[in-house]
Formats: structure tokens, C-alpha cells, sequence
């Protein structure tokens, strides 16, 4: 499939966890995703929630995953990817005759969603005391995925030696409060 | 090559077939690199808790905005029909001023005073702050909430109150104000003045007294004149 510029770009935005990018296509698709989830006899309020949900998993495959579709588009994988989190929501209500009435042209897309240690729970919410110059540069190099040097090209460290000694006391700082508990 | 390098490249996709081999072998049989390995991936998994929540809170912010212009656009079109019966039901609304719209009489919604909101900026303080001048309390008091699980400021807990306030949550909003009295912050005839209404709410008008001479006794400038005639309402 040859992709459109604008796709291509969107794509490359959304790795680089573009808040941006992610609200355009939020809204881009977001009266479609209802209309589409409305064939399964879903309220619009729940399927407002579906979709939130299907972004952010979507959004976070691109940041953390670095996802580079080729053969599909996004709204494609978005759908995708909304129409597994429908299923999950009617097997749930337990309205599963109705999950076999759907035919379309959206595969379903199971992300492998983690599913999160009591470990990295407590961990993310220790994040949120440490200082946000330190949450700021371990979510580069965690979250991101950057390298320290590309780091140092997006910030203000002036060198990679700065980057790396803030990021270890950063990581000390941590340790100690988990040590605190 | 560095341990940390060769995990962030496998994060990343991005090992080559030799640093594959390299890799695998380490984390069966280097214990300080499997440690490593853990480490990384477990923050990498906080990480993704934490923005999970933020653009949760973000996305349902953006929701409801739209909800708030299509109530605009609504409101605008029924403001001929609105304005025809507030004409009509003023005159009855004034002279029956019973005790418990004393309270409709003199409640406002405070402004945003604390935070200044600057769009397109994206965090918790800001979405929630966004949420209350949007008068999506419901919104702000969630992320207050969770503002006040990690940082205990009195001024957010005051916001916080008249969240809850604003969407007629009485009394946890009177006993947040209650909370505050003693405290040191920005808004304490504010709180007085809030928990004087709240009383008029509840029909305690010897307490909304106590607390409107309380606010008098600070001699602060706001709502002077209000205070003065809401004490004479009551006597």
C-alpha cells in the first residue's frame, strides 16, 4: 500500500509521543469509531471510552513499540484495535451473540497489553514524587527509548556525561524512596 | 558495548544478529545483567501506567469540551425562550426569597485564581484547573484528587472543596473547608465565606452567623458588602 505523506508523517509523530498528532487523530475519527461501534448495539458514552482506550493503546504501541505500519492505515489498526476492545466489552455484558453479527473490514487487533507488576505499580507511583527534571529525562530514556546522546540533542544537557550522571542520581533518588516503604 | 546500550537496543528493536546472540547469552547467564533488564523493564512498564492515565484524563478533558460547545450552541438558541421566562418568573423569584434560595442568592462560583491555564500545556494541574474553568467538575475533582495523593497543598485542597461544592457535594466540600480553617494558604475568608453559605444551606443560620462575624473579625476586603447584608438577611 502506498501511504499518503501526511500518514507517513503521522506515523513518525506519533513515535516521537506527539500529543498533537494524537488529538488530531483522536478527533478525526472519533464520531466514525461511534457510528461503527453504534452496529453493536453500544451506547455512545461507552464507545466514546472504547475509542479513548483505543488510542492511548495505539499511541503507546507507536511510542514504546517504535510501530511503523506498512500495510495497513492508521484508522485501519486504530479500528482494528477498537473492534477487539468491543469484543472484550460484550463478552463482558455478556452479549456475545452478538459479537458473531458483525462483519467488516476491520481485523481484530490484539495488543499484547502488560499486564503490570505490583512491582512497576508501585514504581509509577514513586515516579510521580521524584522532581519533573527527573521524571523528565528517565521517561526519555525509559519510555521514549532514546539514547543518551539523542537525549542530549533534545534537551538542554550539554553533554552526554551531564545526561548520564543526572540520570543515575535521578535513578538513586528512586531506589530511596523504595527503600522508605 | 555497555550492558545498558545493549537493553535499550533491544527495547528498541534495533540489535543486530550478533548483539542478539550477545544479548540472549547475558540475560541466561549474567545475573547483574538480568537485573538490569529488570529494571529497565519495569520502569518502562511504570512509565506506561503513568501516561496511560494522563492521556486517559486528557482525552475524557477533550470530550468533554465538546460536550460544553455543544451545550453553548444549545444554550444559544433557547436564550430568547430562556430570557422570556426569566422575565416572567423574576418577579415571583424576588419576592419569594425563602431561606433556601437565600443560599442560590449568594453563591458563586469562585474563579480560577491559583493557576493560570495555558492551552495546549498537559498536565494533571492544568487538565484539572482546564476541567474547572470548563465547569466539568467532575473531571477537575478526579484530578485534583489525584493531584493531592502526592502533593498535599492546602491551595489545590481549597479548588479541590469547590469542586465538590460546585456539584452540590455538601457536606465532604464543608468538611474539606473544615479541614482548612486551621491551615496556612491563600484563601481563608474564603473558606469562611463558603462555609457560611453551606450552613444557610442547611439551615443552621446561628452557625452561618458564627462564620460570617469569624470572616468580619479579618477585616479582609472580600465580599464586604455581601457579608454585611447577608448578616442581615438572617437576623
Amino acid at each position: 500500500m502506498n501511504r499518503t505523506l501526511s500518514e507517513t508523517l503521522l506515523q513518525s509523530r506519533l513515535r516521537n509521543d506527539d500529543k498533537n498528532a494524537l488529538e488530531t487523530i483522536y478527533k478525526k475519527y472519533r464520531l466514525a469509531f461511534i457510528n461503527y461501534a453504534s452496529g453493536f448495539d453500544i451506547d455512545n458514552t461507552v464507545a466514546a471510552d472504547i475509542y479513548q482506550d483505543s488510542v492511548i493503546a495505539m499511541h503507546q504501541n507507536f511510542v514504546i513499540n517504535k510501530l511503523n505500519l506498512e500495510k495497513s492505515s492508521i484508522k485501519t489498526y486504530l479500528f482494528g484495535i477498537g473492534k477487539n476492545k468491543i469484543y472484550k466489552y460484550l463478552k463482558e455484558q455478556k452479549k456475545t451473540t452478538l459479537v458473531n453479527q458483525q462483519v467488516d473490514d476491520y481485523e481484530e487487533i490484539c495488543l499484547n497489553e502488560n499486564v503490570h507488576s505490583d512491582k512497576a505499580i508501585e514504581l509509577s507511583k514513586n515516579l510521580k514524587l521524584i522532581s519533573e527534571s527527573c521524571q523528565k529525562i528517565l521517561k526519555l530514556y525509559y519510555y521514549r527509548g532514546l539514547t543518551i546522546d539523542e537525549i542530549v540533542e533534545q534537551t538542554d544537557y550539554k553533554d552526554s556525561a551531564t545526561v548520564r550522571s543526572h540520570k543515575s542520581r535521578c535513578m538513586k533518588r528512586l531506589k530511596t524512596l523504595f527503600k522508605k516503604k | 558495548m555497555q550492558h545498558e546500550e545493549l537493553i535499550l537496543k533491544y527495547f528498541n528493536k534495533t540489535l543486530t544478529n550478533n548483539e542478539e546472540v550477545l544479548f540472549s547469552n547475558l540475560l541466561n547467564k549474567d545475573a547483574d545483567f538480568k537485573t538490569l533488564f529488570d529494571e529497565h523493564k519495569n520502569m518502562q512498564l511504570a512509565f506506561e501506567i503513568n501516561e496511560k492515565e494522563k492521556l486517559k484524563l486528557h482525552l475524557q478533558n477533550l470530550e468533554s469540551s465538546k460536550k460544553s460547545v455543544f451545550k453553548t450552541i444549545l444554550n444559544q438558541k433557547f436564550i430568547v425562550f430562556a430570557t422570556a421566562c426569566c422575565l416572567l418568573i423574576g418577579g415571583f423569584y424576588f419576592i419569594n426569597n425563602s431561606s433556601s434560595n437565600l443560599y442560590d442568592n449568594y453563591f458563586e462560583v469562585y474563579p480560577n485564581v491559583l493557576e493560570p491555564v495555558v492551552r495546549g500545556e498537559m498536565n494533571i494541574k492544568s487538565d484539572a484547573f482546564i476541567a474547572y474553568e470548563n465547569q466539568n467538575y467532575q473531571v477537575a475533582e478526579n484530578n485534583f484528587k489525584l493531584i493531592l495523593e502526592t502533593n498535599p497543598d492546602d491551595n489545590i485542597r481549597f479548588y479541590y472543596a469547590l469542586t465538590l461544592l460546585n456539584q452540590n457535594k455538601t457536606k465532604p466540600a464543608q468538611k474539606v473547608l473544615n479541614s482548612l480553617k486551621q491551615k496556612n494558604h491563600d484563601f481563608l475568608p474564603e473558606i469562611y465565606w463558603y462555609s457560611a453559605l453551606i450552613a444557610v444551606k442547611n439551615h443552621d443560620f446561628k452557625l452561618a452567623l458564627k462564620e460570617l462575624q469569624a470572616l468580619q473579625g479579618m477585616n479582609s476586603t472580600f465580599k464586604k458588602e455581601e457579608i454585611k447584608k447577608l448578616i442581615e438577611d438572617l437576623n
